[in-house]
C-alpha cells in the first residue's frame, strides 16, 4: 500500500532556532508534574514573535558568501525565546544602538556609481534580468572599508545594491532568493521582516528591513558549554534607510553566527534571530567586474 | 566538550552522558536529530506548526526521561519517534483540544512567496491529515507500529526493540494496520 506521504523537508533555520531555544531553556527547568503540555506551545505558535530586550538568541545555519561574491542562499531564523548568553559587545544588554548616521545622498556620486554597476550588469550574461538604468533610483549610500554601497530601487520598487571600489563594480542579484534573518513564525503573523539580498566577499551584508528602524548584528561564534551556549563575537551596526539596510559583517568563516536584533525608532528591541554562515551555500551576485583596472 | 556539529560520538554515548546531566551531550543529540523528529512530528499531526511544538516537547520529554531509558539500538531516533507518538496520542486521548487546535490552524506556508509552494503544502497537509484520520481508528498496538515503521520508516528490528515485542509481532501489527488503512482510504476516496 502506498500512503503517498508528503516528502520530508529540511528543517528551516527559524524553526530550529525556536525549537532549540525551548529545549535548551527546558534543560534547566525543574521537572513538570506532567511530561508535556501541548497547549502552551500551541498558543505560542499562534503568537507574534517579540523578544525581550537583550535576550540572547541563537540561530542556526544558513547561507553564506561564496567564492568571490555572494548572495545569501537559504535559511533564516527567528527567535521568540531566549538562551542565556554572555554579551561580548561594549554595549550593555538591552541598550539599543544609536542609529548609524547616514550622510545626505550625493546625487552625482550615486549616479556615477550606479552607472558603473549598470554597465557591469549590462555586460553580464544576466543583463536581461536587470531593469534599465533609467529605472534605478538611489536611496542612500554608505562607505565601508573602501567599498561604497549604494542602495537603490529598481522600477517597480525592487530593492537592489551597487557595490563599488576603486577598481570594481558589483551589483546584487535581481533574482536573489531572500535569506530571511528574522521572519514570520509558521502560522503566525509578524512584526518584523529582515532578510539579506547581498553578501560580498569583503563582508558587506545588505538587504531589507521592514517593521523596524534599527538593526544591530552580532557576528561571532557559538560555543557550547555545560550550561548551554555562549555567543562570543562583536557587534556591528547597520545603516538603515527606507526599507534597506547595509552592514559590514566582516570576513566570515564557516560556522560564524550572525545574530540580528532589530529595534523600533525609540530603541525598543522588537525581535531577534540569526543564522550560521556556510560558505558553500552562497549564491553568486548579480554581476561583478573589474571595470576600472589600474 | 561536544560541539553542535559534532557527529563522531555515537548516540548511545551522547545519551549516556546526557543521562548524567551533560547538557552539551543532549544538545548534540538535539542538533543531530531535530530535523528528523520535526519531520516525523509533521507526519503524526499533519501540521508543521504543531510539528514544531511536538518536536520540541519530544526532546524535553526525552531529557526528563533520560535516566530511565537506555538506548538498545545505535540510533536514538526510534525512541524519539516513539516519544513523539506517545505525546500526540496522549494529547489526542486526553481531550479533543488537540484536534480542535489542528483545525483552527491557518493554512501553513502562507508566509511563503510562491503560490505553487503554498498550494503544494496545503495539498500535503490535506493528504497527511487524511492518512492520520484513517490511522486514528487503528487499535493502539497497530497504530504504534504504523507510526514507527510506515510514517517514521524505522526498521522492523528497531521498532520491535523500542516497543519491546518480537519482530514477528511488529510484522503482524503492520499487516493488520495496512489492511485497515487500505479499506478506510479506499472508502474515503
Amino acid at each position: 500500500m502506498n500512503l503517498d506521504l508528503p516528502p520530508r523537508r529540511e528543517l528551516p533555520f527559524e524553526v530550529l532556532t525556536r525549537m532549540r531555544a525551548r529545549v535548551l531553556a527546558g534543560l534547566t527547568e525543574p521537572p513538570a508534574g506532567r511530561l508535556v503540555n501541548l497547549r502552551a506551545p500551541l498558543a505560542a505558535a499562534a503568537g507574534v514573535a517579540v523578544l525581550a530586550a537583550g535576550a540572547a538568541i541563537v540561530a542556526q545555519s544558513t547561507a553564506g558568501s561564496g567564492e568571490g561574491d555572494g548572495v545569501l542562499a537559504t535559511p533564516p531564523t527567528t527567535s521568540r525565546s531566549s538562551i542565556p548568553r554572555r554579551p561580548t559587545s561594549s554595549r550593555p544588554p538591552g541598550v539599543a544602538p544609536t542609529p548609524l548616521p547616514i550622510p545626505p545622498l550625493d546625487q552625482a556620486r550615486a549616479a556615477e556609481d550606479l552607472d558603473r554597476c549598470a554597465a557591469v550588469a549590462a555586460a553580464s550574461p544576466r543583463a536581461h534580468e536587470f531593469a534599465p538604468r533609467q529605472a534605478w533610483q538611489p536611496v542612500y549610500a554608505v562607505e565601508l572599508n573602501g567599498h561604497r554601497i549604494t542602495a537603490y530601487r529598481e522600477g517597480g520598487g525592487r530593492p537592489m545594491f551597487c557595490d563599488t571600489t576603486a577598481t570594481t563594480a558589483t551589483v546584487s542579484d535581481p533574482s536573489a532568493e531572500p535569506m530571511t534573518m528574522i521572519g514570520r513564525p509558521p502560522g503566525g503573523s509578524t512584526v518584523v521582516d529582515l532578510y539579506g539580498l547581498y553578501l560580498s566577499p569583503a563582508g558587506v551584508l545588505a538587504g531589507v528591513l521592514q517593521g523596524a528602524a534599527r538593526l544591530d548584528c552580532e557576528v561571532g561564534t557559538l560555543v557550547s558549554s555545560t550550561g548551554g551556549f555562549e555567543f562570543q563575537g562583536r557587534t556591528e551596526r547597520a545603516s538603515v534607510q527606507g526599507i534597506q539596510f547595509v552592514v559590514h559583517v566582516g570576513t566570515l568563516k564557516d560556522g560564524d553566527e550572525i545574530v540580528s536584533t532589530v529595534y523600533d525608532a525609540n530603541g525598543t528591541p522588537l525581535s531577534s534571530g540569526g543564522f550560521r554562515f556556510e560558505r558553500a551555500r552562497v549564491r553568486p551576485v548579480g554581476a561583478t567586474a573589474v571595470d576600472r583596472p589600474r | 566538550m561536544e560541539t553542535m556539529t559534532g557527529t563522531s560520538t555515537s548516540d548511545a554515548e551522547l545519551w549516556r552522558r546526557a543521562a548524567g546531566g551533560d547538557h552539551a551531550a543532549f544538545t548534540a543529540l538535539f542538533e543531530r536529530h531535530a530535523g528528523a523528529v520535526w519531520n516525523h512530528a509533521y507526519r503524526l499531526t499533519g501540521s508543521w506548526t504543531l510539528a514544531e511544538d511536538v518536536a520540541a516537547n519530544t526532546f524535553l520529554a526525552a531529557w526528563r526521561k533520560r535516566r530511565e531509558v537506555t538506548l538498545v539500538r545505535d540510533s536514538a531516533l526510534p525512541w524519539l519517534y516513539a516519544v513523539a507518538g506517545n505525546l500526540v496520542r496522549n494529547e489526542h486521548r486526553r481531550s479533543g483540544r488537540f484536534l480542535r487546535a489542528l483545525r483552527r490552524l491557518p493554512a501553513e506556508g502562507s508566509c511563503a512567496d510562491h503560490a505553487d509552494a503554498v498550494a503544494s503544502r496545503v495539498d500535503d497537509d490535506r493528504r497527511m491529515r487524511s492518512v492520520l484520520a484513517a490511522a486514528g481508528a487503528l487499535p493502539r498496538a497497530e497504530r504504534e507500529a504504523f507510526e514507527l515503521c510506515l510514517l517514521g520508516e524505522v526498521s522492523i528490528a528497531d521498532a520491535a526493540a523500542v516497543l519491546g515485542v518480537a519482530e514477528t509481532n511488529v510484522r503482524a501489527r503492520l499487516s493488520r494496520a495496512r489492511a485497515r488503512l487500505r479499506t478506510h482510504l479506499e472508502e474515503e476516496s
